[in-house]
């Protein structure tokens, strides 16, 4: 094998190991173009099975030997838009020195001009712009230019930078609080093809990129991102992944392809890799059946994938229930808990228009379970849905209060039917006490009347509240949760809570304050 | 031809049963601050909890190296005898990348003397039952050849689950293990998940609003398990989190011999404390 050959074969070795180490949290951080959390998966099988297991004597066969690979493995968007950057990269490099800076700039341009011009609508903040930059010889410096090893360090400094941009770029990024999975993805890449020529880069992968990279998984804030994705037009569904190939030996061409895709007006993330002897497609369709029956009527297509990318975003999502709540005071609690989508109406008032709306934009009921705040919104929502349609059938529970919203929120388990869940969220229900402490005072007393009738009086909601404690009580009880408004002082709770610990250490115990001020403590007893 | 079994400290493999089985147990690393220490070897779960709750400090895990697994097969070997090397999965640790390059660092083998490396997909104490398990059945059935025995194993670890109930994600998400889990995170209540192993990843597989209540639900995962062959119960910081638990079991499955173990500084580094586990073997 010449030296190219193994020098390029160990570029993309080290580039694939990079790429294992990260690929789990290049799918947790995974938000553009859809959330469904495979990103890590398509760039890395795209790339596992390109090298060839015995060397080609000759560069250009081992090139040309990846590259098939490559377009024949890419798969999804990220996969596929790699493979197109990479072949032609990896042309460009077989007949130049890889000891040369120029030589790289130079197949990094082509491998841009090559993924740009596969994609349809190309979006920068993705893994584009990673391309786009690393390919700008006006960001390298003579210095930077002299010697191999500052070279690369001056690429993946490049890379991570635009990386790190990413999160300002794309606004579902930038709800979201997240670097574009892509990017990162490329740049890891770049990291193990650079660490071949210098091995501070490859310390410098482990110890700064990897870590940088993880720190994602806490910073991402999937309720923002879900609130920003509920807030646009098209967000429920979102269709299927389709990829399939096309020999090119029947005369077709990557122009005429996409005049067909002209008659699909309605698909997205089209993007068209071409080799020597066959076009791959990838698409994001609605509705790929009759996408593919006018595409086998024209010619014989092969490798046909359909990813259903509806199911995967919404086990990222959280789950498929919708809460109906009386006001926006504990909006943020529910999506945080990762609901599909939150509708505030107090059911004392007429329902608004928008409630319906946003009910039947959710395309398909049959999927969703309701969870709302009382018997009466749950009677006219479900009148409300068998209107709209008699083919809607979500399932619907009803909670009486905030805590047992939140049970059955908690409760709900996407494994189990629609039926069974109804019955273990009753369940669950029945567990949860729950007492509205009002706060209403005359002459600077509150009272409140407890289970047993008896009333009870004190100037300080603490003592009241200790005393409906005890007497709801039970012997396996295990948690208690206030729900306070902002009227409620840090000073105060943290009083209450020292308070509690010294009478019930061996329980639990969480506060939980709203932003607005309340004219009620809600406890549940657990 | 005799089996040695192999397996790593991040198994949670109490040391008495590894001694009475003959497994041989690779430690993993625990670095706290500067310094490197062998799990299990160098420190214990008492002091390397005091760093990680007292002094608030995450220490970090490594793999071990593939020259300390090397080292331990070339041993076993060169006494002319086979090896099955059972660890946890390779999603969440690099240990049996190191195993598998020990392997091929000792080249062709001599005749009639294996090497099998088993991923278990899971972590902690579901992988000390099957090296248990596993070791059992080479006494039993002393005469298998060695495929036999790796069936066997492959068997057993198919037929392995594992849940673990967690006071907080903290941990988990800190030391980047959080896998699927990470759709828990974020809420602004307590969620206290159970947490199962999925092809070799952290999957929650259920939400609780307390750790006691986790504590029933574990039990009645326990309680509906179809026919158990052998269970073990772990815990990190309070063991009477496991009375129940063990109780519950007993009463159902007088046969089984219940193992009680601790999870070691390796995993203890991301489950945090309070947190208790089971691991079963069905039928």
């Amino acid at each position: 094998m010449g030296i190219n050959s193994q020098q390029i074969i160990n570029c993309l070795e080290n580039a694939i190991s990079n790429l294992y180490t990260i690929k789990q949290t290049l799918n947790d951080i995974n938000v553009f173009p859809v959330p469904d959390g495979d990103t890590g998966n398509n760039m890395y099988l795209t790339f596992e099975n390109a090298l060839p297991q015995e060397g080609f004597s000759d560069v250009s066969d081992t090139v040309s030997y990846i590259n098939g690979q490559l377009l024949l493995h890419s798969k999804g968007n990220s996969g596929v838009i790699l493979s197109s950057f990479l072949s032609k990269c990896l042309t460009e490099l077989a007949i130049s020195s890889l000891e040369n800076p120029q030589t790289w700039i130079a197949a990094f341009s082509a491998g841009y001009t090559s993924a740009l011009n596969s994609i349809a609508t190309p979006k920068y903040g993705t893994m584009l712009s990673v391309m786009q930059e690393i390919s700008n010889i006006s960001l390298y410096s003579d210095e930077s230019m002299s010697k191999l090893d500052d070279f690369f360090q001056k690429v993946v400094n490049i890379a991570w930078n635009e990386t790190q941009n990413s999160s300002q770029k794309l606004p579902e990024l930038k709800a979201a609080n997240v670097i574009d999975s892509g990017s990162a993805g490329l740049t890891a890449i770049l990291f193990g093809m650079a660490s071949s020529f210098s091995p501070r880069i490859a310390a410098m992968y482990e110890e700064t990129y990897i870590p940088w990279v993880n720190s994602y998984l806490s910073k991402i804030d999937k309720p923002s991102l879900m609130r920003y994705l509920a807030s646009r037009d098209s967000e429920e569904e979102w269709g299927y992944c389709t990829q399939f190939i096309v020999a090119k030996d029947c005369g077709v061409t990557k122009t005429k392809i996409e005049d067909m895709f002209e008659q699909f007006p309605t698909t997205q993330s089209l993007v068209i890799l071409e080799s020597n002897s066959f076009l791959k497609i990838h698409v994001h369709s609605d509705d790929p059946k009759p996408l593919l029956e006018h595409f086998s009527n024209s010619f014989q297509i092969n490798n046909i994938s359909c990813d259903n990318m509806s199911d995967q975003s919404h086990s990222y999502i959280g789950n498929g229930i919708v809460v109906v709540l009386p006001s926006s005071d504990f909006i943020e609690l529910f999506q945080s808990l990762g609901i599909y989508r939150v509708i505030i109406w107090d059911h004392l008032l007429e329902p608004p228009e928008e409630v319906f709306r946003s009910i039947s934009n959710i395309k398909d009921l049959s999927e969703v379970f309701i969870i709302t705040c009382s018997e009466l919104s749950l009677d006219i929502i479900s009148m409300s849905v068998n209107k709209m349609s008699n083919k809607m059938r979500p399932s619907l529970c009803s909670a009486v209060t905030i805590p047992e919203a939140v049970g059955a929120v908690l409760e709900y388990d996407q494994e189990l039917t629609l039926s069974d869940n109804q019955e273990q969220i009753r369940q669950k229900i029945n567990e949860i006490t729950t007492t509205t402490l009002l706060l209403t005072s005359l002459h600077d007393v509150i009272s409140h009347q407890l289970r047993d009738e008896t009333v009870i009086r004190d100037s300080n909601w603490q003592n009241l509240m200790f005393q409906i404690i005890t007497s709801e009580l039970r012997a396996d009880t295990s948690l208690i949760t206030l729900y306070h408004g902002s009227n409620i002082t840090k000073k105060e709770l943290a009083q209450f809570t020292d308070r509690f610990i010294q009478s019930y250490g061996s329980m639990e115990m969480e506060t939980y304050g709203t932003s607005n001020a309340r004219d009620s403590i809600i406890l549940s007893i657990e | 031809m005799t089996i040695i079994l192999v397996t790593d400290s991040a198994s949670d493999i109490p040391p008495e049963l590894a001694k009475q089985h003959g497994i041989r147990v690779i430690p993993l690393n625990v670095m706290i601050n500067d310094t490197t220490f062998k799990d299990g070897i160098d420190i214990q779960i008492d002091e390397f909890n005091k760093y990680m709750f007292e002094e608030d400090i995450l220490p970090k895990t490594s793999q071990p190296s593939p020259t300390e697994f090397l080292n331990v097969y070339q041993e076993i070997i060169n006494q002319g005898d086979s090896i099955i090397s059972i660890h946890i999965s390779s999603k969440v640790s690099g240990t049996l990348n190191s195993a598998t390059q020990a392997k091929a660092m000792l080249g062709t083998l001599p005749e009639n003397q294996f090497i099998e490396i088993i991923d278990t997909k899971l972590a902690s104490i579901p992988v000390a039952l099957i090296a248990i398990e596993v070791a059992q059945s080479l006494k039993t059935n002393p005469d298998w050849d060695f495929q036999a025995q790796v069936s066997v194993a492959e068997t057993i670890t198919s037929k392995t689950s594992v849940y673990l109930a967690i006071d907080t994600l903290e941990y988990l998400e800190k030391g980047g293990r959080i896998g699927k889990a990470s759709a828990l995170l974020g809420s602004l209540l307590r969620i206290k998940p159970i947490l199962s192993m999925s092809d070799g990843e952290v999957v929650p597989i259920s939400k609780s609003r307390s750790l006691s209540q986790s504590i029933q639900r574990l039990t009645h995962i326990a309680q509906s398990a179809d026919q158990l062959h052998a269970v073990a119960i772990i815990y990190n910081t309070n063991d009477t989190l496991l009375d129940e638990i063990e109780h519950q079991i007993a009463l159902q499955n007088p046969e089984i011999t219940v193992i009680r173990s601790r999870f070691g500084p390796v995993v203890g580094t991301y489950v945090g404390p309070n947190a208790v586990g089971i691991a079963m073997i069905t039928k």
